[in-house]
Order: structure tokens, then sequence, then C-alpha cells
């Protein structure tokens, strides 16, 4: 469509705006709005102050554009010693900016449902929530411009396309219809070719089936550096989310300059290192390792050049498994996940600090909706749709062969998939459709595919289940965090003033005191068992303290004794202490 | 960088500050010379002296010293100063290549912040009479940071150690994670002022005996002898069960490395001692990193640690493979040179002939940026005897003895101990071993230094040589140009090149209209040229210009008049020439 009087122009900027409307804040009226920083800053505040006896509103540090990173902490009571916590952290890929709203509305329905709901209660009276809403608030801000985009980098800026100039070529909205999305061009060396099975898709030709590309596809934008390249060298490279240390790829532009030197990862990291009763870490992202059995290896895989292989031990894989089975009954839904986790978050939090880390990617496009013709063909076979003919049946489309085997075309492509979902929930402007644009620099283009942010967003519907669900599952966490107990306190009289005392550190809930990484990094703080005697008395055998290193869940138990000499047993205590997994005293019984 | 001055006024520049200070500088001959800053470079400087020796110099050589307005702090709030050595006549520091000379990261390895400060003496009073250093101190600038661990000197110098001990820096670590940091290091039980040894006596039981000729030393009793068990049993350094948990001197101050603190190839805790939660945790490290990172002109580096006598480069890790053997060429220049001109020291990779590093400094302002980049262990005990002839014993304390009349050793006396009883405490002292005693202090930073001056010459300079305009034919004329780098280190690193650091150089021509335009790759067949796909007037190149070597370039130009000619680079002074084109 070409688009040289202003006034076609304006009348496409309102056509699109009206096509858009249903995603736009204003008109967002779902439980979990999208929310830029300003809003979600006053949320928040307002949240706390209504609410002060269970939520406290904490900073960790400013964006790299100044912006501040916001956190809340939900307890009831006081924060005692070794009050394990919940870390959940949203929106740390810049795109996933629905996820804020998610995390915030989780908050605000965990503690409306506090008096009523006696999961949510024990959750709140046993352990600290800590709530980042946004740990990448630069990384949302593009999803509130005029000429939205998927864009992930916020950070440190390279020269990508070598020519001694910076950030000096970036993808743009050139057709001005509110989105940067994509432009494709007919082309002899093109390598793309539209999805036989949904023309709307573009997918990459197949050359083992003989298939030859025809369109080159590419970002929107400009050649604004005259190199021959439309949006090559694009500002802000680095991402939050690939500059933490566990896996950091040196020399991605992605990546950054150095681990940590994005503001908002070492705003992360300290925030992280500043509380150590964090025992779970939970992060709506694009990784998943619940909804899907992540791959592992063995807990003492070996090391090469003294470093040990990244990733998932199988021991830890085994309690992901457990939680992700009781995760299934609250959450049916498939999603898929990135398995890209060089740099993250997640990485960081579970391989250098030993953490166990659940990574949610909460909702992704289902790929198993079925297309319109393929629903009619399971239709067929019910006896109610004998009558129909099938030729009503066969599919309008050019590409088919002529005898009209379907069989013949390949697999759709993930996008035709998620075209035939959004077509089967009636969404109507999932994509753009492809509009003719007469490029400044290439001439003749077509500009539309996928709109930004639709394979990200989940329906507004589907946002309030997310929120319910999370709720669910997060109040079930409670009795499953690791806690140690004292059990078998016991004193026995040997003969004259000498005792002999035991004492037991059990762990009752599920999940273990210390990961596999945890036992390995040392990172998190060991359990602390101490005895104490009375003055006067003294501690004939046995040390005044141990460090436990490893405690397993269901159960885990650990057996110690001590000779004391002393005339009162009431006055000998025992105390074990942790920093994320309760504490407990007692005094022992005389047998 | 801006355009170094003119060749011409550089030579008369040259001649005048000849002519001008003629009574002064000594490039190493003796007779009738004075500097103008006399400092004592046989002994070491704590911190603030260090500081004080470099504010001298400032003050006596205002127009080529200064400290950087950016001051880096400690944990323990001491300054980290850099100071920049540049003529402001020839350009600004920022506009040349620029050579990053460091010491003392590791606290107790000390005297490099004395060849840092040597360095800046050095040239500083050599400038104008001695004519390499002249040229050097014109076309180059340094960046001295005599110490980049003042917290881990100073509680050296000042308390109670060994010659191994204050290596951290003096941020709290809890150790043995009992909760309370820093709570049970080594004590100086008997009040001596130093941290030596614990020996205790139990006949028939122990693991060693005393060496019959020197009852000084221990000797190990081995262990397959039959029926003969030592007498004496070591009990580690001095110190007691300060936290009561059943061990001894298990959380002394900090606890860390801060050279395993950088981004290449780091590795947690887990893999090695010391390296931090992140890269570039400690406050020292990270405004060291951003200081460099700020300085792209940065073109040579070295971190003087000590000992062993060691020239050392990377790789820290057999898994990273080898350095690019370009670049590997370089470090084999100047790392040899350097063997010569330091006795005994002997040029090694850290991993395969010292032990894995991960993280370190020089390893990352190599493969993190491209730099080449050295560390020096300093002084090696066969400093002592250096004639291989010299029937010198093996031994520490016929050195001690016989040159130090017995002053680095504090010999055995009984204290009675609260866990062990009766023993004995003695031993050398902090200054003995990974030190020159002071009579060799200034020869081993005399030589260091003069090191760092051989690698600073290497860094790259460029000229623009043998421009020639063609006849041409219909108005379109060829010029051809050599850019030739005049030093070993080439103007980007292989490493560089691979890894696509920083900015690729820039060849260019201005003043005509340029049609095409190229690298040539075949200096006899002029025909071969890489040409510029856009922008023939500006060629970029990711590889630069060789050590040594030449780039030739062919533009094909129509019209006439004057062109400009230019080199722009981040590691080399910017070069131009005007050429007419008739």
């Amino acid at each position: 469509m070409p688009t040289d009087s202003p006034s076609l122009r304006a009348a496409l900027l309102a056509l699109s705006l009206c096509a858009v409307a249903p995603f736009t804040q204003a008109q967002d009226t779902s439980r979990a709005p999208l929310l830029d920083h300003g809003r979600l800053r006053r949320a928040l505040t307002r949240f706390a102050s209504e609410h002060a006896e269970l939520v406290t509103r904490l900073e960790l540090g400013s964006s790299r554009r100044q912006l501040k990173i916001d956190a809340l902490r939900l307890a009831a009571g006081s924060l005692e010693r070794g009050r394990p916590g919940i870390l959940i952290v949203a929106n740390i890929n810049g795109p996933h900016v629905y996820t804020s709203g998610i995390a915030l509305e989780i908050a605000r329905d965990l503690v409306a449902r506090y008096r009523t709901d006696p999961a949510v209660k024990q959750l709140l009276d046993t352990t600290t929530l800590y709530v980042v809403p946004r740990a990448n608030p630069d990384g949302a801000e593009p999803r509130f411009k005029d000429g939205m985009v998927e864009k992930i980098g916020t950070g440190w800026n390279v020269d990508n396309d070598r020519d001694g100039r910076t950030g000096e070529d970036h993808a743009s909205d050139i057709n001005a219809d509110g989105y940067v999305s994509w432009m494709r061009i007919r082309d002899a060396e093109g390598e793309w070719i539209e999805d036989p099975r949904d023309r709307r898709a573009m997918r990459k030709a197949d050359a083992s089936r003989g298939e030859v590309g025809v369109w080159k596809l590419i970002r929107e934008g400009r050649d604004r550096d005259g190199d021959g390249k439309v949006a090559e060298d694009p500002g802000r490279d680095a991402e939050v989310n690939r500059n933490f240390a566990a896996g950091w790829e040196e020399h991605d532009p992605r990546a950054g300059r150095y681990p940590t030197h994005e503001p908002e990862t070492r705003a992360l990291c300290e925030f992280v290192m500043g509380h150590e009763d964090i025992q779970v870490v939970l992060v709506y992202g694009d990784q998943e390792n619940l909804s899907v059995e992540p791959a592992s290896v063995a807990d003492d895989a070996a090391a090469s050049d003294r470093v040990p292989p990244r990733g998932l031990r199988a021991s830890d894989a085994a309690l992901l498994k457990e939680l992700g089975r009781r995760y299934g009954k609250i959450v049916d839904r498939k999603v898929t996940g990135s398995d890209d986790t060089a740099g993250t978050f997640q990485a960081w939090t579970y391989e250098h600090r030993g953490l166990l880390t659940i990574a949610l990617a909460l909702w992704t496009v289902p790929l198993d909706a079925k297309s319109d013709d393929e629903a009619k063909s399971d239709d067929e076979a019910t006896p109610d749709d004998e009558a129909t003919p099938n030729d009503e049946a066969a599919p309008d489309d050019e590409a088919a062969p002529d005898d009209g085997e379907d069989d013949d075309l390949p697999e759709p492509s993930d996008q035709a998939k998620q075209l035939a979902w959004a077509d089967a929930q009636g969404i109507t402007n999932f994509h753009l459709g492809w509009q003719r644009f007469e490029h400044p620099e290439l001439g003749e283009v077509e500009i539309g595919g996928v709109r930004p942010f639709v394979t990200i967003e989940p329906p507004d519907a589907v946002r309030g289940q997310i929120v319910d669900e999370q709720v669910e599952f997060l109040a079930s966490l409670a009795p499953l965090l690791a806690r140690v107990q004292l059990t078998g306190v016991e004193a026995e009289v040997l003969g004259g003033d000498l005792v002999r005392v035991r004492a037991s550190v059990e762990n009752p809930a599920f999940l273990p005191l210390f990961t596999v990484w945890g036992k390995r990094t040392r990172t998190t703080r060991p359990a602390r068992l101490q005895i104490f005697v009375p003055e006067g008395s003294q501690l004939m055998a046995g040390e005044r303290q141990h460090l436990l290193w490893e405690l397993p869940g269901s159960g885990g138990r650990k057996d110690f004794e001590w000779l004391v000499q002393t005339d009162d047993v009431s006055k000998i205590g025992i105390r074990v202490e942790t920093k994320n997994a309760g504490a407990a005293s007692a005094v022992p019984e005389v047998k | 960088m801006r355009l170094l001055l003119h060749t011409a006024a550089l030579t008369v520049l040259t001649a005048t500050a000849l002519a001008q200070d003629e009574s002064t500088g000594f490039a190493g001959t003796a007779a009738g010379k004075a500097p103008r800053v006399e400092i004592a470079w046989n002994r070491l400087y704590d911190v603030d002296e260090i500081y004080a020796h470099l504010d001298r110099l400032v003050a006596a050589y205002p127009e080529r010293l200064r400290m950087h307005p950016t001051v880096g702090h400690s944990v323990q709030n001491r300054d980290l100063r850099v100071y920049v050595l540049n003529n402001p006549e020839t350009g600004l520091d920022t506009e040349k290549p620029a050579m990053w000379i460091d010491g003392n990261v590791h606290g107790n390895e000390v005297q490099g912040a004395e060849a840092v400060l040597y360095t800046a003496w050095y040239l500083l009073e050599n400038y104008g009479t001695n004519e390499r250093v002249t040229e050097l101190v014109d076309r180059a600038a340094f960046y001295l940071l005599p110490m980049q661990n003042p917290d881990g000197r100073a509680n050296w110098f000042a308390g109670a150690h060994t010659a191994s001990s204050s290596r951290s820096g003096y941020q709290p670590v809890d150790s043995d994670r009992d909760g309370v940091p820093d709570e049970d290091g080594p004590d100086d039980l008997d009040g001596d002022g130093h941290i030596t040894s614990m020996r205790k006596r139990i006949p028939g039981e122990g693991t060693h005996r005393l060496d019959p000729d020197d009852p000084r030393v221990l000797v190990r009793v081995p262990a397959d002898t039959k029926g003969a068990r030592g007498d004496w049993v070591m009990l580690g350094r001095e110190g007691i069960d300060n936290d009561g948990d059943g061990r001894i001197n298990e959380d002394g101050p900090g606890g860390y490395d801060m050279n395993r603190a950088w981004p290449s190839m780091w590795q947690p805790g887990h893999v090695q001692f010391g390296a931090g939660p992140y890269p570039l945790y400690w406050p020292e490290t990270r405004f060291i990193a951003g200081f460099i990172l700020d300085h792209p002109n940065i073109a040579a580096v070295q971190s003087f640690h000590n000992a062993g006598g060691m020239i050392l480069r990377g790789p820290g890790a057999a898994s990273f493979g080898s350095y690019p053997r370009a670049d590997v060429r370089v470090y084999d220049e100047i790392g040899r040179t350097g063997e010569k001109m330091l006795p005994f020291y002997r040029y090694m990779i850290l991993w395969k002939d010292l032990y894995t590093v991960f993280g370190g400094f020089v390893t990352w302002t190599y493969e993190g940026l491209g730099i080449i980049s050295f560390t020096n262990e300093m002084w090696s005990r066969r400093r002592q005897f250096p004639d291989a002839n010299t029937p010198a014993p093996d031994d520490r304390h016929f050195f001690d003895d016989h040159l130090l009349m017995g002053d680095g050793f504090i010999d055995w006396k009984p204290f009675d101990h609260p866990r062990y009883g009766p023993i004995e405490i003695g031993g050398f002292k902090k200054d003995v071993g990974r030190v020159p005693p002071s009579f060799l202090i200034e020869e081993e930073t005399h030589r260091n230094a003069l090191f760092c001056l051989v690698h600073a010459e290497a860094m790259p300079e460029v000229v623009i040589e043998n421009v020639v305009v063609g006849e041409g034919s219909g108005g379109v004329r060829t010029i051809d140009v050599e850019f030739r780098n005049l030093r070993a280190i080439p103007t980007r690193s292989a490493r560089t090149a691979e890894q696509k650091i920083g900015t690729p150089d820039r060849f260019s021509i201005e003043g005509v209209e340029v049609l095409a335009g190229g690298f040539r790759t075949d200096r006899f067949r002029p025909e071969a040229i890489e040409l510029a796909e856009r922008e023939p007037e500006r060629l970029l190149s990711e590889n630069g210009v060789g050590g040594r070597g030449v780039v030739r370039v062919r533009w094909f130009v129509r019209g006439r008049g004057e062109a400009t000619i230019r080199f722009e680079g981040e590691k080399a002074s910017n070069v131009s020439r005007e050429v007419t084109v008739r």
C-alpha cells in the first residue's frame, strides 16, 4: 500500500491504532494489565501503603536509564531469624512486560486471601516473599512506545556491523503503523517462502524437499548508514539476562561488557547476596523447568580443566520433577521454554548461589491448536457430520497438489501453528497482513507479519487464570520448604555427674537444605548446631559447634552426641540455626 | 586519536630539550649525574610514601606527570591513584598508544609498586637527555597505578605478617562460614612484631628432626625410615584458636584473591579460591577495569607480582587453547628479550609452566581486550648468588648469616601455647624470601622498569609512506599509499581482530572524488585489490597494521586538488599526509 500522501498515512495510523486497541493499556481491562513504569510504581506504592501490615516496598537500584527497580516484601508477623524467603522475579526479559502485571496481581491476591485462605495464610505467616515485578524497566519501555518493538537489548552498545560507528542503524516503524514488524522482499537470494499450510506464515525454504526461497525477510527499518543492510547495527546490544556470571559468553554483544556491567544485573546480584534468607527463586521469563522436564547431568559429573559442567544436577532435577508433578495438577497448559541459559539470572542463582531456581514461562502460544481444515476433517469422523460433503472440506490452498493429498505438505511451521491457534481463538489482528510499501532504499517491499508481542502476551482471560494458578502453586510451596528441627534431644546420666547428650537435626519438609550446587559452591550458609553448657560444667567430648553442609529433605537427619560433666542437665542448651530454613532450640530430656 | 605533531616539529623540540637539560639525566652511566628528585632505591615504601614520592615527581615535572583526576578507593578507603605520564606538547595521553603498569595486586607482593615508581622516575629524569627516552615519552603515554591493593600493602607493612600473608584485600569474609568474619587469623604470640612458625618437641613421635649441622633447620624424616622417628612436629603459623572452633588460623583478614576477579574465563569460588561472587566484585578491581575500559588507547600492560623470576603470559587455563600465532610471535619477541635483561627470569605460559589461573588480570587485558600483557614475578632467590661458579649453598641461612648479618631470621624461642603447651616460635621475617634484600632492590626495579620500556617501545606507530599518484586516463588516477607500522606490536592484535574488539582501524582519503578503492593483497600485482563495497574513501580493517607490517591501499580518484590521507586507530596515534593530485 503506497503511503505517499500525508492524509493516507494519517488514516493508516488511525486504522492501525484501532486494530491495536485490545492490546493497549488504555483499553486493557484484564486482571493483570500492562503497566508502564510510572503506573507500575504508583500501583506498587499504593498497594504497599494500603497493606502496610503485610507489604513493604523495597528498592533494588536503578536501571541503566535511571529507572528505579522496585520490589515488594510480603510477610505477616515478625521476621524471625531463619524464616525462609521466596524470591519472585518477573520481567527480567524486557519484552515480557505482562509478567509484571502478573507478579503484582499475585501479590495483591495473596494479601486479599490472607485472612480467608489457610494455605495463603501459612505462606505469609511462615515465609517471606520478595517480589520483583519488573527487574528490567528499560526493557519494558518499548512496549509502551509508538513503534512498538520486541527489543531485548537495553545496555552496552557495540559496533555490530564493524563500520566504526555504534548503534547507527536500528529497526524502526517506517510505515507508521505503530509497530516495528517485518519486511519481506522478493529476491532470488531470499531463503524464505510462504508456508503452504498458511500463506500468512513465513518459513525457511527446505532445500531437501526441492523448495526454493523467494523472499528475504528482515526487520522493519531503514538503511540509515547506507551500507545496503537494514537495521544491522541497533543500539543497546547488551541484555540484562545474559549479563550474569554463570555461563557468560564473552565477546557476544548481547552478553555485555563484563558480567554485572549492566546495573540491573548487578542490582539483582546484590539483592540476592544481601538476602541470605532466600531459599527458592522463581523467575517468570522465557525458560521453563516445571512443565517441561529439563535436561540434567549426574551430581558428580566430571570436571574438565577443573571446571564442572554447567546445568541442572540429577538430584535437583528429581526435586523439580516432583514439583512439576504437583504444578501439573494446578496448571494444565503446555509451554515451550528456551534452553539457552548462558549468562542468565536463573543460571547464576542456581549454579553459583546454589539456590533452587524454578523457571516458569507461564504462557507461550499453544502449538497444538487445530487449523480450520483439520478441525473440519476431524468433524467428518464424527457421526453427526456424516452428511458433510468431502469436497467442502478440501483446503482452499493453491499450493495443494491436484490430487488433494495434504499429506504431501510438510508439517506446518511454528508460525502457521500459532496462526491456527489465533484463528481458533477468534483473534483477528494476530497477523498484520503484508502491506506493500515503497521503501526509500530498497524499493518495493511488503511490511507486516505476526504482530509484535502477540506471541509473548497471553490473552486477558488467560492472564487471570495464570494469577490464580501461581497463587495456588506458591501457597502449596510453603510446607515444602526445607526447615530444620531438633529431635531426640536427650540426656543420659552415665554416672556421677557425667552426662551423654544426644540430639538430631532433622528436615521433615520435602526440599533439602542444600541443592547439589549449594553443597558444591557453599555460597548458602551452613546450618549451625551448637551446644551450650552452663557455667561450672564442662564439655568432655564432642564439638561445641557443628556446621552442616548437607541435610536431605523428607526426613533427612543427622545425629550428634556430646559428653558433658554437669550437675544441672536442665541448663544444657542445644540450638540449630540457619539463614533460610528456620531455627530450633531444645533442652535435653533426661532419660 | 588526534594527529601527532609533525615529525619535523618533534625533532626541533627534542634538540631544544636536550640542550636545556644537559646537566642532569643518567641513562645508566654514573659519573657526575644527579637526578632532580632523589629517591633511595635501597628500601621499600609504604602506601603513603609511594604516593608522596610520586607527588614529588609531579611537583618536579608538572608538565609531564599528573595524577589522574579519577581516583578509586579501596575497601579501607585508601586511594587508588593512577599517575599519567605524558608530554602534552605532543598531544593528549588519550591520543597516543599508552602502557598500563601496575603492581601489588597481592598485598604482600610489594616491590611492584617500587618498580612502577622507578619507571616514572626514570622516564622523567632522562627525558630530554636520553634520546630514546625522549622519543618514547613524546610518542607514548603511561598509566601508572603503583598499588592495585593498597590495603594489603599497608597492612603488610604495619602488621605482624609472613612473606605470604596479607595477599588478600581487606573486605571481611567469613572464610570458615561460622557467621563471623575474620575472627581467627594468625597471632603474634610472642609479641615480636612478626608472624613466624611454631614447632614442638615430642621425642620419638615427631615427623621432623633437627639438622645436625644447623639446629635452626628442621628436616623431614622420610616416612619409610624403619624405626627412626623424628623428635619434632611443625604446627604451622604462629596462632591460637581465637574462635574456639577447634581450628587455628582458619579465618584471617579478607580471604580472597583480586587476581582471580577479572572477566575473561572467570570461574567462581568453588572452582578456584577467592574469585568472589561475580567478576570485578571488589571496588579496587571495578575501578581499575573501568579506567582501562575508558582508555582504549592502552596498547601494552605490565602487572608486577612476586616472586620467582618469571615473565608470565596467558593463557591462564589449558581449556583456552592457544593464543593466535601472530600474537605469540610478538609475545615471544618481547618475552625473550626480557629473559636476557632479567637474570634468572624465565618467560613462561601461566597454566603450562606455573599453575592454572581463571580470571587473571593480564589474561583479561589480553583475552578480553586484545592487549599484549605480561606479569613479571619479581625477584628470584637465585639472585642471592648470581654466579653459577660460586659454591653457593642452597640454604637460606648462609645468605642471611653472611650477607644480612643474621637480620632476616628470628631464632627459635620457647613459648607456652594454650593448646600445644611448651613449643618454640621462630623463622624468617616477612621481608625475606619474596622481596630482594635492601642492597639488590635498585637493580631489581631498574631491570624490570627497563623491561617495561622495551615493551612500551614495541607499541604500534604508524607512518604514511610512498604515496604515489599514478598516471591516469579519462581523468581517473590511482593513488597508492603504504601505511607502515614501525613497531613490533600490531595496531590490532590477532585477538582483537578475531573477537572484533573495539573499533576497526580506518584508512581514509579526503579532498578528491573517490571512485573505488581497497586494500592491495599483492605488492607486485597492483590489480590484486580487495575492493570496498561502499565508502571507498573510508576503508576499515579489523586486522589493522601488523607488527612491522605494511598495509597497502589503492584509491581510484577523479579531479584535482589537495587530498588528505589519514590513518585512525585506537592503539596508535592518528597520522595524516597531504598529497597533491594534479
